[in-house]
């Protein structure tokens, strides 16, 4: 065993740590958040990002589940926004479903050249695990789908969207073009600033993807990547927000003195250190799984989207409440950490839920 | 990053998983498993054991008897050792003092005193706490003055564990006055034979011996018997204490309790459903695994040496681990339900009054080992002060 990152990926960290604060700072941040993403995305793809996890068969520069995590922390870091996580999925899925048509997608998606967008969750629905009660059905050699999609990601910035559905012989997978005649959808923030839209598809026409086994194995794959994304991500916004409130209690003077002279505030601050700690071994627990497809690689991404959720919306909460009055504002980063990091715990589904899920295979 | 075992890593598993099957006494691992605190001649008998094999001090050098293990080795084969309920050894001889002593010591004292720590011919016990100095360390009050060839000390320490069957005892002594008080202090080692040691046991919460007040009289240590440099002996207690980083995670024994719990809830029943089964309860169950094995990966991550910032994470790991701790024996006991009122003494050892009627299976042991873990948020240094030491590291960063 040996946890140390390779010179590539020190390499691949150093020039995300620079490339985000030079392009994506805090003040410049407010600028890209009302502008759409292409401006970041063009210059993402140009870095390689877009196919830093993925191996060179597939487009990608052989990259594993280990660049994407360093570069989800640094973004996580950075409270980067934009659709960087729905290609990851996208392309997870993409690679799991195989063949031509899935692989010359992959390829386009690696090179950033094209974007895609996952429409899987449904009204009223929990979380991932839950199965599409859309339908998808096929007549005269053409596949049509008719239902609502909810709460799906990056959609306003997509050129295709990975669409599931009830098909004749289960949970199928489609592609389906935004501007597809049937469909109609409404595009919206999120709390931490994101773009996500509800789509309503009345018969849209659709291309089938993969059947129910792919469409399995796909999820699974989808699955994996966005919580390894998500946990990384998570420990780059938890380990942020530690560092901008052990900035903000150093300078901070109350009562005469610095509020680090307080030690039930040192001792705040060294709690929201361990709870980092356990987060970024989880992150290894799962990291540590990628190659075999399993369920116990299933539950390691799991365990981590569970600790993730709750790690970094303990410690932005922290971070939050021991900068007092002044964390409440949209000034201040932490603010904007905590938000971050409270969506975290509830996209893809919460903690609660996949602590259902979790227990269920407990031996 | 490389996560998985090497082929050999694998296969030194299996190795040790034989040895165990082969060499583990089975009373010994019965009694161990139970829970209660292994009496001398079940720590003696396996540690013969083990240095036979060449495997009594893993994490020692191979210069003085170690065997060259990388640390990966040693998780294994503390992983497995806690799997089948073999006794770690007593650690004050082979943990504390033994590094201090190949490291800091004198020709004659690693020639004396090395060889039968790793026999197990000598066993160690830990002078350091004082009734007044706990967590303040630096504040002890025994004093050790020059009289010759010898030191004579004078003081009281406590919560010395196992000082009533140890032979020896490594304890911290001021043999100068100093501004400060970490200076002055000397690491001496003491023959707890000697007339002027006296030992009082400290009965605990669980029932159990073993912790003790230990009297120091006018006791006579040689001056050859001084480690190190007098008035240095805090910087060889730190070294002591920083030594081993991942000692403290509980982890391989937390995992065994873990297996342990989950066997409870397994024949305990509630509503005619095994316990097991009930949403509540596995639902708590899975979030403490989910601690737990990210505290395993902790330790994996501290053991790979990718670690910013070591004293900071090894205290983390302390803190977490011995929450962790806590939480595997507070699903225990509530998986036991009513059944961990009782006082199931300890039936090998028939002092303890009567065993109920009905005893489950799993039920002895338990509580005692429930209630002496309550020391794990305390010794080692208590959670606040694990705490100021995180903050004194990130407050450098």
């Amino acid at each position: 065993m040996d946890f140390r990152p390779n010179e590539h990926q020190a390499m691949l960290r150093e020039s995300a740590q620079r490339f985000l604060r030079d392009e994506y700072g805090f003040d410049r941040r407010r600028g890209h958040l009302r502008e759409s993403a292409d401006g970041m995305w063009r210059k993402i793809a140009d870095l390689g990002w877009t196919g830093a996890a993925l191996p060179e068969e597939a487009g990608g520069l052989g990259g594993s589940a280990v660049e994407l995590s360093i570069l989800m922390e640094e973004m996580g870091r950075a409270l980067y926004v934009g659709p960087f996580l729905s290609s990851t999925v996208c392309a997870a899925i993409l690679q799991a479903v195989g063949g031509r048509r899935a692989g010359g997608l992959l390829a386009t998606v690696a090179s950033g050249e094209r974007r895609l967008a996952l429409a899987h969750g449904e009204p009223g629905g929990r979380g991932f695990l839950d199965e599409a009660s859309s339908t998808a059905r096929e007549a005269a050699g053409a596949w049509r789908i008719t239902g609502r999609k909810r709460l799906a990601y990056d959609v306003v910035s997509a050129d295709l969207l990975v669409v599931t559905a009830a098909g004749p012989g289960g949970q199928m997978m489609f592609l389906v073009d935004p501007s597809a005649a049937g469909l109609v959808r409404r595009d919206y923030r999120t709390l931490d600033n994101g773009h996500a839209s509800d789509l309503e598809l009345d018969t849209a026409e659709a291309e089938l993807l993969a059947g129910p086994a792919e469409t399995a194995r796909a999820l699974d794959a989808g699955l994996y990547a966005a919580f390894i994304a998500l946990g990384a991500e998570a420990l780059g916004v938890a380990d942020a927000a530690l560092r901008h409130t052990q900035d903000y209690v150093a300078v901070r003077k109350q009562f005469g003195r610095a509020l680090t002279d307080f030690q039930v505030i040192q001792h705040r601050i060294a709690d929201m250190f361990v709870e980092i700690e356990q987060l970024r071994a989880a992150l290894l627990d799962a990291l540590s799984r990628e190659a075999v497809v399993s369920d116990e690689r299933r539950r390691a991404a799991m365990a981590l989207k569970i600790l993730a959720g709750q790690v970094a919306a303990e410690v932005a909460g922290q971070g939050l409440h021991l900068h007092g009055g002044m964390g409440m504002t949209d000034e201040m980063p932490i603010s904007h950490y905590y938000r971050r990091a409270r969506v975290i715990e509830a996209q893809f589904g919460n903690s609660d839920y996949f602590l259902g899920d979790y227990a269920k295979g407990l031996r | 990053m490389e996560f998985s075992l090497s082929p050999e890593e694998a296969s030194f598993r299996e190795e040790v998983r034989a040895f165990l099957r082969e060499r583990l006494p089975k009373d010994i691992a019965r009694r161990f498993g139970r829970g209660y605190h292994p009496p001398k001649e079940d720590l003696k008998r396996w540690q013969v054991i083990l240095h036979e094999k060449g495997w009594s001090a893993p994490h020692w050098p191979v210069e003085w008897g170690g065997p060259g293990w990388s640390p990966t080795q040693q998780f294994i084969f503390d992983d497995e050792c806690a799997l089948a309920d073999a006794p770690p050894p007593s650690p004050f001889g082979l943990r504390l003092v033994g590094p201090v002593l190949y490291t800091f010591g004198s020709p004659e004292q690693k020639a004396a005193y090395l060889p039968k720590i790793l026999s197990g011919e000598t066993f160690w016990c830990q002078g350091f706490s004082e009734p007044g100095s706990g967590s303040d360390l630096a504040s002890l009050q025994t004093r050790a003055e020059r009289d010759g060839d010898n030191y004579v000390v004078n003081g009281r320490k406590i919560w010395t564990t196992e000082a009533h069957f140890a032979d020896m005892m490594f304890c911290l002594a001021r043999t100068e006055k100093s501004e400060r008080q970490q200076d002055g202090i000397s690491f001496l080692l003491l023959d707890m034979k000697d007339p002027g040691v006296t030992v009082r046991p400290i009965p605990t919460l669980d029932s159990g011996h073993t912790v003790n007040e230990v009297f120091l009289d006018d006791v006579r240590v040689p001056v050859v018997d001084l480690v190190g440099e007098a008035g240095r002996g805090w910087s060889y207690a730190k070294f002591l204490l920083d030594n081993e980083r991942t000692f403290n995670s509980f982890v391989h024994r937390s995992k065994r309790d873990f297996r342990r719990m989950m066997d409870i809830a397994r024949d305990a029943t509630a509503g005619g459903a095994p316990l097991l089964e009930d949403e509540a309860f596995r639902r708590r169950a899975a979030r403490v695994e989910i601690d737990l094995r990210a505290l395993e990966w902790a330790v994996l991550r501290m053991l790979s040496g990718d670690v910013p910032d070591p004293a900071a994470a090894a205290s983390a790991l302390k803190l977490k681990g011995s929450t962790i701790q806590h939480a595997i024996l507070d699903l225990a006991a509530t998986a036991m339900g009513q059944d961990m009122i009782p006082l199931y003494p300890d039936s090998e050892n028939d002092d303890g009054g009567n065993l109920p009627f009905w005893t489950p299976e799993e039920a002895p042991g338990l509580m005692a080992q429930y209630l002496y873990r309550r020391a794990g948020t305390i010794y080692a240094g208590t959670s606040e002060v694990q705490r100021s030491i995180i903050y004194k590291q990130l407050s450098r960063r």
